[in-house]
């Protein structure tokens, strides 16, 4: 970590954070509010020695990457919203592989074209989505600019650890907002490091493949080998902030930008007497389940705060609280929680007056 | 007197029908990447579709899919790999249908690896479709029953009228419907991974071969086919040669 | 001097062979493989060695040496 800190954007920070993790290699393609990872990789990437291109497309993109990846290269790739809905192609196929690839989704606003403000109605299609077949994406949540940078960095690791994909799942007010940041140390990675990677053997070499590791495994061998992954990355990988949930009364769930309103709305409304906290999951995938296992007996329901009329993270929720709490939802969907808003809305729960949500 | 036996880079049979065009062309890329002294240093790029199965025959290492990607798959190896010889052996299908886009900007960005592309016509892995970049104007598949309509489906297309359009390396088309034009269709091939080898720009090579099992047709009435029909729509010889360096 | 050798093992039955053979020196035979495949055999006599039978072979048949 620098000692020094600098300004900068979230997109700014999850790209510089990609090269100095060693990242060689991006491909991608404009879309807002993204754009800037792609620009900021135009600028540096070849200082760095590494290789950007701009796609013809996102699948295009896509699978420029899945060349570089199947290498051993560090490589990422960006998008958002209808663009991110095209990079499941070759998510699915990288999961098949068993090759590693950090790719990040700006959520933005909305169905279809949607808008170009923030949104976080992409947290199904990240969750699980990736394409077809089984499979699970890591998803981190940055929730600050210093956590852009932080994940993105340790966001190669996990992939390359796991031999999975890792989606950095970032929204349209994270990524646009500058704020100070410590930058990880630059690092090198060496490419010719692992044993899966193509590298053009020899003629009296074991030659890899890079396609479905099912297909070279054999499929009992292949299932048990990913039904381990899967557990050793949900055992593993739970992360989340706990924050002022000891003595709660009601807890409010959120991540990225819905996160850092309710923080604020936690604040607030225990000066004015009522005892909310937050959960905070840092990923996504794999839910932080263990979060929700030790609160105390004082808490009388979970309130999810998130950018999405359908409450995508409601049926997590229920599933890491067995269904034992009632969940509420403070729910918008292309504007931004406010703390008024919350409070009231916790105000009017705590006295009756809001009914449990049944998440559709 | 030649000698001609089994490069040694096939290490197994090939998986394709009998007649199948695919064979002949895994032979030609191996013999020319061997008479050039590439083959410790190769990374093959295949479709899902027939060719995947190169990938079990020939002692390269390879990657495959997705379907129509093949041109960008191999583009992201060469970026990263720019000393090993990278080449695609892939489809109509997969090159001209479903990756047009993905082939074109390798043209565009001429990318210095060797693109194969297997004009047969058909789909031949799915059963036997059409192909509406190259399935002859008349020709019965099973998604043109009645023969390919004009007006409903349009023209078969020459590509590589398209791909001269853009500043690449090498771009030409041979045949396999006999013997002169299968050394004719290696002497492309070879340029191709010359050009790689001299890191000249993009060569692409298609070669028109014959899906005797879809077309039902014998092996051999199959090459009549080619010779009579398909290559009056695509004609064989060079289309782009470039020389020099860059 | 040269001679086309088959390996009948990996014929697929194409015949090109037989009808690319300038010496009309394979002959198509009723006779399968392991695979199931009609096979082929070359009369050394006619032979000249010329390898068009390797160069129209999907299946790597031949060996002319």
């Amino acid at each position: 970590m620098s000692a020094e800190y600098v300004l900068m954007k979230g997109n700014e920070a999850i790209a510089e954070a990609a090269l100095r993790a060693g990242c060689r290699f991006y491909a991608g393609y404009p879309i807002t509010p993204q754009s800037e990872i792609l620009e900021y990789m135009s600028v540096n990437m070849e200082k760095r020695g590494g290789v950007f291109i701009q796609g013809e497309n996102e699948i295009a993109s896509m699978s420029m990457l899945f060349g570089a990846a199947a290498c051993g290269a560090r490589c990422m790739s960006s998008s958002s919203g209808p663009g991110f809905d095209l990079k499941q192609e070759e998510i699915s196929y990288l999961s098949a592989a068993g090759i590693p690839a950090v790719i990040v989704n700006a959520m933005r606003y909305g169905l279809g074209d949607g808008e170009i403000t923030a949104g976080q109605d992409s947290y199904w299609v990240s969750t699980r989505g990736g394409g077809h077949g089984d499979k699970r994406i890591l998803v981190l949540a940055p929730a600050s600019v210093q956590e852009c940078a932080d994940l993105t960095y340790e966001a190669f690791d996990l992939a390359e650890k796991y031999r999975n994909v890792v989606e950095i799942l970032s929204d349209g007010a994270i990524c646009q907002m500058i704020e100070k940041c410590y930058l990880p140390e630059p690092h090198e990675h060496d490419m010719d490091k692992f044993d899966w990677t193509l590298t053009g053997k020899p003629r009296d070499a074991r030659k890899n493949k890079a396609y479905n590791l099912s297909y070279y495994m054999g499929y009992e061998a292949y299932d048990k080998y990913m039904r381990e992954k899967i557990e050793a990355m949900f055992e593993n990988e739970q992360r989340w902030e706990s924050f002022m949930v000891e003595d709660a009364e009601l807890v409010l769930v959120a991540y990225g930008i819905s996160s850092r309103v309710c923080r604020s709305a936690v604040r607030q409304a225990r000066k004015e007497g009522m005892k909310l906290g937050l959960i905070r999951p840092i990923t996504v995938w794999p839910y932080p389940r263990k979060a929700f296992k030790d609160v105390p007996e004082s808490v009388k329901g979970y309130v999810t705060v998130e950018m999405s009329i359908t409450s995508q993270m409601g049926e997590d929720i229920l599933l890491a609280t067995e269904f034992k709490k009632p969940l509420y939802g403070c729910l918008t969907s292309k504007e931004l929680p406010t703390v008024e808003g919350i409070i009231d809305r916790c105000r009017d729960i705590l006295a009756g007056k809001i009914k449990p949500m049944e998440v559709l | 007197m030649p000698v001609y036996r089994k490069p040694e880079s096939i290490i197994n049979t090939a998986g394709y029908c009998g007649g199948c065009g695919h064979g002949v062309i895994q032979r030609l890329i191996a013999e020319s990447i061997e008479e050039l002294g590439l083959q410790d240093h190769v990374i093959g790029c295949v479709d899902i579709a027939c060719s995947f199965w190169s990938q079990d025959a020939m002692n390269f290492e390879f990657i495959a899919g997705p379907h129509g990607r093949c041109a960008s798959v191999a583009t992201g190896i060469k970026k990263v790999r720019p000393d090993a010889t990278v080449y695609v052996h892939a489809g109509d299908g997969c090159s001209y249908v479903i990756g047009l886009a993905e082939t074109m900007y390798a043209a565009i960005r001429d990318v210095p690896i060797t693109m194969i592309v297997v004009n047969n016509g058909i789909f031949g892995m799915t059963g036997g479709q059409l192909n509406l970049a190259t399935t002859l104007v008349g020709d019965k598949t099973l998604s043109s029953k009645a023969g390919r309509k004009v007006e409903t489906m349009g023209h078969p297309v020459d590509m590589l009228k398209n791909i001269a359009n853009c500043d690449v390396a090498f771009a030409a088309r041979g045949a396999l419907y006999d013997a002169r034009h299968i050394d004719e269709t290696k002497r492309f091939i070879k340029k191709g991974f010359e050009n790689q080898m001299e890191k000249k720009g993009f060569s692409i090579i298609e070669v028109l071969s014959p899906c005797p099992t879809n077309w039902k047709l014998s092996p051999v009435e199959a090459m009549a086919k080619i010779k009579n029909e398909n290559e009056k729509v695509f004609p064989v010889g060079v289309y782009v040669d470039r020389g020099g360096k860059d | 001097m040269a001679k086309a050798k088959a390996n009948t093992d990996l014929c697929k039955g194409c015949r090109l062979c037989v009808a690319n053979c300038p010496k009309k020196a394979i002959t198509a035979l009723e006779v399968v493989n392991k695979k199931g495949y009609e096979i082929i055999e070359v009369n050394e006599e006619l032979c000249i060695g010329c390898g068009i039978c390797y160069k129209v072979c999907p299946d790597y048949v031949f060996t002319v040496e």
